[in-house]
């Protein structure tokens, strides 16, 4: 897939880098890696009348099962599943097997991505041994193996002291938590949001106070220890209102929402389709619309994939006994695309919300992400309206659950009455194209 | 609506019987009407009737219980369908076994029918997705979603003492949120026009927005059994007394037990319906169990003439279809 | 306890069908049909076929009683009528002959021979046999023999019900297309007819209509 030259020079793309105001339609050069004012001698032109680049997208959640889980997918398959995505760099959620709690896992990770190409994974650290919320893992070691931040993935911390002292401790280095919000006990045996439609099917529910306790525990616990706080995945409409309220009162928290949530509700899950278990559930209309607000006024700084790619047997079980999770890397772009009509916002805040934020909510200079002159570069180049349908026989993700799967008309799922496009057609990963047209 | 129907074949027919929810007035009429024929079986110094024979069923229990298992092992016999009994929950799924590896050879025993029951809400519309076409699935019951033969002999019994269902006041009692007896009851009233269902227990046992089920909720007992014509318990699980749901069956039954006394606040001629088995002393005073307002085992015995009404339904068009499949006609 | 009067239509899986065996409209509401040919006989004329049941019914019984087959007084003969027109049929003839026990009715659709091609047949209310079988003397009534099938069902469920000493069959109408070694004892008419024509009894003035349709038959599914 990798082209003969590495030059290259972008005709005619609508650039659009948020973070520092640009979006303009202008020619683009790439030489030796870096982004250019000029072309080198030997660019191969590309053609990007109608497309769209942009600084690689940054993913704050996504699930790439090795090592541990390759039935589900390999680090190798998703990396290149993220790139069509658009995503040039993914943090990848410590709940693998073994679980990113040593640097010989960070290592190996590190190494077999390597090998398999596609986009860049940077491990998050598990912020407890084993995930089991009861012994610090040695996150300072790991940040310096390469972690960015840390992560206790879909175990919430079930002794507040110990979520205490591992926030303190964070703080200590300044490594950003990435926390999905969730009561230990509240909906622990649930399978679906505690509403009508749970209540109608007899599914055991997630109450809505599961994400607003847990995010009271944590903002508080924030607010005393001052650590780097990112919410994962928020699903409520009050969740939404309280980081809100936390950001109103200064305390450095940023929050981002997987793509899915905006779109889907506990409607979906009609009929038992396994392909709508999550692990943060879907919610109410009413919570939906509100993340959506959230995206639109920037109490939400991002949107991430929340990718979890699944074997065939885990999703072959009843609902309550399914394997939660959607393969996102699939359908992420044509769904990213609709937002900009569906919540009435200009494609550059979109785009921000992928690219350009969460790189800011990290500060690291590992995830940097613009379209700066002398940068490296890592860039996504997507016509936007290219029509995507998600084949069983094109998936580069493992995973195939998602409710997208050889469905003629995405639409029914959506009911956004919007068209399903938008393909990636060159990334460069770390100055490395990748032709993504094929 | 049948088209979405997972129930349905793309005949019409109702090829699988998992959730009152979704069927219409004249389905669930259709079924009490069929089961009426079937009380007289009863009647006959020979009981059974040939209608099913050389056909094979399997009771597919993934979770016990023994009086739903003879009830359908009884319907069956007595269509003089060939029945078969396999525990499943002590066996092969407990050792790792996938759900669908378990179907698929039960699949190759030539069986026609399953009759699940499984723990999982969902569990019954899972099997019917995935079992062969030709396989008509029984609901018997799945995790906290569904129990519509149990709904249907409620209906059934409902309807020989009472006639109509429009001007019925029914209160259902106790524990509606962990209950699928309760929610396909309310599933099939609404359908039936009930006037008004009335769901009355502690908070902790009331699922949310179940309004939208289009029940009234109420809290207390005395005024929720006000003019009602319909009376219906539930079990409470052993496990949710003395917990955090439940503080004890004794204050339980001091809140929600149903005693003579309460039941007179009911219009005189109130029945007293009960899934069994009961906890006396807890749900019901004994002498109200026995007494001549209840019809629980009236309820027992008409779940044989409900549940032979649901077999011979959903096996009665097999042959047609295959027929009309082969003839290419739609 | 209330008996619930029986609604008679029904949808899924109960075929709205008739057959051939089944003759005529068993249930309420028979599909109208465009009709190319009718033959009509009166009320007057079906009693006279009624009254010429009744004679040879009432020769059969006294022989019956006389042959020392029945006991007369305890064990004395009693009608059955197959749902729904035979028990139309019947209800004349047990008021005529001033039978002792009631009119047993009998639904035979848990005995057809044709559940797993067509299903189960609409709904025409339960059995009822309010008497016992075992020794008497049963007269079986139907409006309409041609295949044999209704009654081979119905006295499979009779001999459910008990041991019958005899069973005579008496049919209003005998109709050609016979398939299996079943006669009647008494018959009111025999008329020859072609498969596709339908004879249809009116219960409420006991006139008959034969008919043949032009095209579609009342095969048809559920709607």
């Amino acid at each position: 897939m990798s082209q003969a030259t590495n030059n290259s020079t972008i005709k005619g793309a609508r650039l659009i880098d948020s973070a520092a105001n640009v979006d303009t339609t202008e020619d683009i050069h790439i030489v030796d890696g870096i982004i250019s004012s000029k072309p080198a001698t030997d660019s191969q032109v590309i053609d990007a009348t109608g497309m769209v680049l942009s600084p690689g997208f940054v993913d704050l959640y996504a699930r790439l099962r090795e090592p541990g889980l390759t039935r589900k997918g390999t680090l190798k398959s998703e990396c290149h599943a993220a790139l069509a995505a658009g995503f040039t760099t993914l943090l990848c959620s410590p709940d693998t097997h073994p679980v990113i709690d040593s640097t010989a896992t960070v290592e190996l990770i590190r190494q077999r991505a390597q090998q398999g190409g596609g986009a860049r994974v940077i491990p998050l650290a598990a912020l407890t041994t084993e995930l089991e919320g009861q012994r610090l893992s040695e996150i300072a070691t790991l940040r310096d193996a390469g972690c960015v931040g840390a992560s206790q993935a879909d175990q919430p911390i079930a002794d507040t002291s110990v979520l205490l002292s591992a926030m303190e401790y964070a703080a200590t280095f300044d490594i950003p938590l990435l926390l999905t919000a969730r009561d230990p006990q509240i909906g622990g045996a649930g399978c679906a949001h505690a509403g009508a439609v749970a209540t109608r099917l007899g599914l055991p529910g997630i109450p809505a106070a599961t994400e607003t306790i847990g995010l009271a525990r944590l903002i508080e616990l924030c607010r005393d220890t001052g650590c780097r706080l990112h919410i994962s995945r928020l699903s409520t409409a009050r969740g939404v209102e309280q980081i809100a309220a936390a950001k109103q009162a200064g305390l450095s928290i940023t929050a981002d929402v997987g793509i899915h949530h905006l779109f889907f509700t506990e409607k979906h899950i009609n009929g038992f389709d396994v392909n709508f278990h999550s692990s943060v559930p879907f919610r109410s209309e009413r919570d939906r619309d509100a993340l959506r607000t959230g995206v639109t006024d920037g109490t939400i700084d991002a949107i991430c994939s929340d990718h979890a790619p699944h074997d065939t047997d885990a999703k072959l079980a009843p609902f309550p006994s399914s394997a939660p999770g959607l393969s996102a890397f699939d359908v992420f772009l044509p769904l990213l695309m609709q937002l900009p009509a569906l919540l009435d916002t200009p494609l550059s805040k979109i785009l921000a919300a992928v690219s350009t934020n969460p790189s800011r909510i990290l500060a690291s200079d590992k995830v940097a992400s613009t379209l700066a002159v002398g940068e490296t570069a890592n860039l996504i180049l997507f016509d936007p309206t290219t029509p995507v349908q998600c084949s069983s026989a094109k998936l580069l993700s493992q995973g195939s659950n998602t409710p997208f799967l050889d469905c003629d008309n995405a639409d029914i799922h959506l009911e956004s009455g919007l068209p399903f496009s938008g393909k990636a057609h060159t990334a460069w990963v770390r100055g490395e194209p990748t032709t993504l047209s094929q | 609506m049948k088209q979405n129907d997972p129930q349905f074949n793309r005949f019409g027919n109702l090829h699988h019987f998992l959730t009152l929810d979704g069927l219409d007035k004249q389905t669930l009429t259709g079924i009490l009407d069929a089961a009426e024929n079937f009380t007289s079986v009863n009647d006959k110094s020979i009981k059974n009737v040939p209608l099913l024979r050389g056909k094979t069923v399997a009771n597919l229990f993934f979770e016990n219980s023994t009086r739903t298992r003879t009830a359908f092992e009884l319907a069956a016999k007595r269509l003089s369908a060939d029945i078969l009994n396999i525990d499943l929950v002590s066996s092969s799924t407990k050792k790792g076994e996938s759900l669908l590896d378990t179907l698929r050879v039960l699949e190759s025993l030539q069986c026609d029918m399953f009759i699940v029951r499984h723990s999982d809400s969902g569990a019954a519309h899972f099997i019917a997705e995935h079992v062969a076409p030709t396989i008509n699935v029984v609901n018997g019951g799945d995790g906290q979603h569904s129990h519509p033969t149990q709904g249907m002999l409620d209906m059934f019994t409902i309807r020989r003492h009472k006639g109509e269902f429009e001007n019925l006041r029914v209160v259902i009692i106790g524990d509606i949120k962990h209950s699928r007896v309760a929610r396909s009851g309310i599933s099939a009233l609404k359908t039936l026009g009930a006037a008004e269902i009335r769901v009355v227990a502690p908070n902790t046992l009331i699922p949310e927005y179940v309004e939208e089920l289009g029940v009234k909720v109420y809290s207390q007992l005395e005024v929720a059994l006000k003019d009602a014509d319909v009376i219906m318990g539930l079990r409470l699980q052993n496990e949710r007394m003395n917990s955090a749901t439940v503080p004890s069956m004794g204050e339980f039954f001091r809140t929600y037990g149903l005693t003579e006394d309460r039941l007179k606040l009911a219009k005189p001629d109130a029945i007293v319906m009960h899934p069994g088995p009961t906890n006396r002393g807890v749900e019901i005073a004994a002498n109200v169990a026995d007494g001549k307002q209840a019809v629980i085992l009236e309820q027992v015995n008409y779940g044989i003439a409900v549940r032979m009404a649901v077999l011979s339904i959903t096996m009665g068009h097999g042959e047609a279809v295959r027929e009309a499949e082969m003839a290419g006609t739609t | 306890m209330t008996q619930w009067p029986l609604r008679s239509s029904c949808k899924i899986g109960l075929l709205r069908t008739e057959t051939s065996t089944s003759g005529l409209g068993r249930y309420n509401g028979a599909p109208e049909r465009s009709v190319e040919s009718m033959t009509r006989y009166n009320t007057e004329q079906v009693s006279g076929w009624l009254q010429e049941m009744q004679q040879s019914l009432q020769h059969l019984i006294t022989h019956s009683e006389k042959s020392g087959d029945n006991d007369g007084d305890n064990n004395p003969v009693a009608m059955i009528g197959i749902k729904t027109g035979g028990v139309d049929v019947g209800k004349h003839l047990h008021k005529s002959l001033g039978l002792q026990e009631p009119l047993g009715e009998l639904n035979i659709s848990f005995y057809r021979d044709d559940f797993s091609t067509v299903g189960l047949h609409p709904v025409v209310g339960p059995s009822q046999v309010p008497f016992s079988i075992d020794g008497r003397h049963i007269i079986l009534v139907d409006d309409v023999l041609s295949t044999g099938r209704t009654v081979r069902a119905a006295m499979n469920e009779i001999f459910d019900y008990g041991r019958p000493s005899r069973i005579t069959l008496a049919v209003l109408i005998q109709r050609t297309g016979h398939e299996l070694p079943i006669r009647a004892d008494v018959i009111g008419q025999a008329i020859d007819l072609s498969d596709n024509m339908h004879v249809s009894l009116d219960a409420s003035d006991m006139s008959l209509t034969i008919s043949e349709p032009t095209s579609e038959t009342s095969g048809d599914k559920s709607s």
